[in-house]
């Protein structure tokens, strides 16, 4: 890939980024305003003299104090997905799970597609097996694909990505379920230069079936 | 000026902080009502006019910025309080040049947010008060001034 391209693609995974911050803190402060609302409630109740006595009593107690426990899970569940996406970037090339990467996505993807009203959806083949190649830049292609398709998808559409093993490649399809709300004629992004050409270096391959509504990539499970 | 006689609606798609949050006003005597986006504010205004609509930006469907906008031109006596975990200042900027009454961002202390409920409520309390006041004295060029510029604010 020539330095222009190069330079392009690295200005496309910084917005990328950004993007997936911005998402991230935005989720972050809703699980923090939840838990800091249900510790206040606790509070009011005892300065209120409003505790229950009898553990019959206890029904907005103790489901206030099951609030604080879900969004404490919630709020460890996507930082460590973050945390794991974060360190993707460590090297250009790596052994990793075709499934993980994609399962970042959607769980960072989560509310991003909810305000679509659009599901991403996983159906990950069990025991897959790894893929040596450069695991930011393949998110990125998705990330990229997710992306046009939650502007182009109507609402309470799916996004479901299967995996699957064929001739020493990790396969991934995306399928869609669901009608566009406005035909774009244009060339979809990931048909653009700059993404095939990316493809193309991790020695992958692309292809669209139009009649299903499905994009399949490719990728070598070791890179040559 | 009585809590009780505040009529609030949260509009938030987190249904858990929503709940909660209308459990706090509700301890502190405010009428509070609960949806979870922005089509359902919108018909429960229509059932319902409240005093004061505490309104998140981001959710499913209709953003709050259109929903304000909507509010502003329809149901211009709600005062709309922006609060949000995604607030840009761009946002904020934006929020209040449609006429909203504050913007907050979350998470905030509900003495906070209780403050700035009641100085909306006094306010538009106030601006009612004195139409009604010029009008019974006859004076109703200046009580529809006073609607008016409500209306446009």
């Amino acid at each position: 890939m020539d330095a222009a391209k190069e330079k392009d693609l690295q200005n496309l995974q910084l917005s990328f980024i950004g993007k997936i911050l911005a998402t991230y803190t935005h989720e972050m402060k809703n699980h923090l305003a939840i838990i800091k609302e249900s510790s206040g409630l606790i509070q009011d109740m005892i300065e209120m003299g409003k505790l229950p006595r009898k553990k019959k009593e206890a029904g907005l107690f103790l489901s206030t104090l099951q609030a604080i426990d879900d969004q404490l899970k919630r709020s460890v569940g996507v930082i460590n997905i973050l945390n794991r996406f974060g360190h993707r970037m460590d090297n250009p090339t790596s052994t990793f799970s075709m499934n993980e990467i994609i399962e970042e996505l959607i769980v960072l993807m989560d509310r991003l597609s909810k305000q679509k009203r659009i599901t991403l959806e996983g159906n990950f083949q069990d025991q897959l097996p790894s893929v040596n190649s450069n695991p930011s830049k393949l998110q990125l292609i998705l990330y990229s694909l997710i992306q046009e398709k939650l502007e182009c998808l109507d609402p309470g559409s799916k996004i479901i990505f299967s995996t699957s093993v064929t001739n020493g490649s990790a396969v991934v399809r995306v399928r869609q379920q669901g009608d566009t709300l406005h035909e774009n004629n244009s060339t979809p992004l990931i048909f653009q230069d700059l993404f095939l050409n990316t493809i193309k270096e991790l020695n992958g391959e692309i292809e669209q079936q139009e009649e299903i509504k499905e994009i399949t990539i490719s990728i070598p499970l070791t890179k040559e | 000026m009585k809590d009780k006689n505040i009529k609030v609606l949260l509009v938030d798609d987190e249904e858990a902080f929503v709940n909660t949050l209308a459990n706090r006003l509700k301890m502190r005597d405010l009428k509070v009502e609960t949806v979870y986006d922005g089509e359902q504010a919108l018909s429960a205004v229509e059932n319902k006019e409240p005093d004061v609509m505490i309104l998140d930006l981001k959710m499913p469907g209709l953003h709050g910025m259109d929903v304000l906008r909507k509010i502003r031109k329809t149901y211009p006596n709600i005062q709309v309080i922006i609060l949000t975990g995604h607030g840009t200042d761009k946002d904020e900027e934006e929020a209040i040049r449609l006429g909203g009454f504050d913007f907050l961002k979350k998470p905030t202390d509900i003495e906070t947010l209780l403050g700035k409920i009641k100085v909306a409520y006094k306010e538009k309390l106030e601006r009612t008060l004195s139409a009604i006041a010029f009008a019974e004295a006859g004076e109703f060029d200046t009580a529809r001034e006073i609607m008016d510029e409500e209306n446009n604010n």
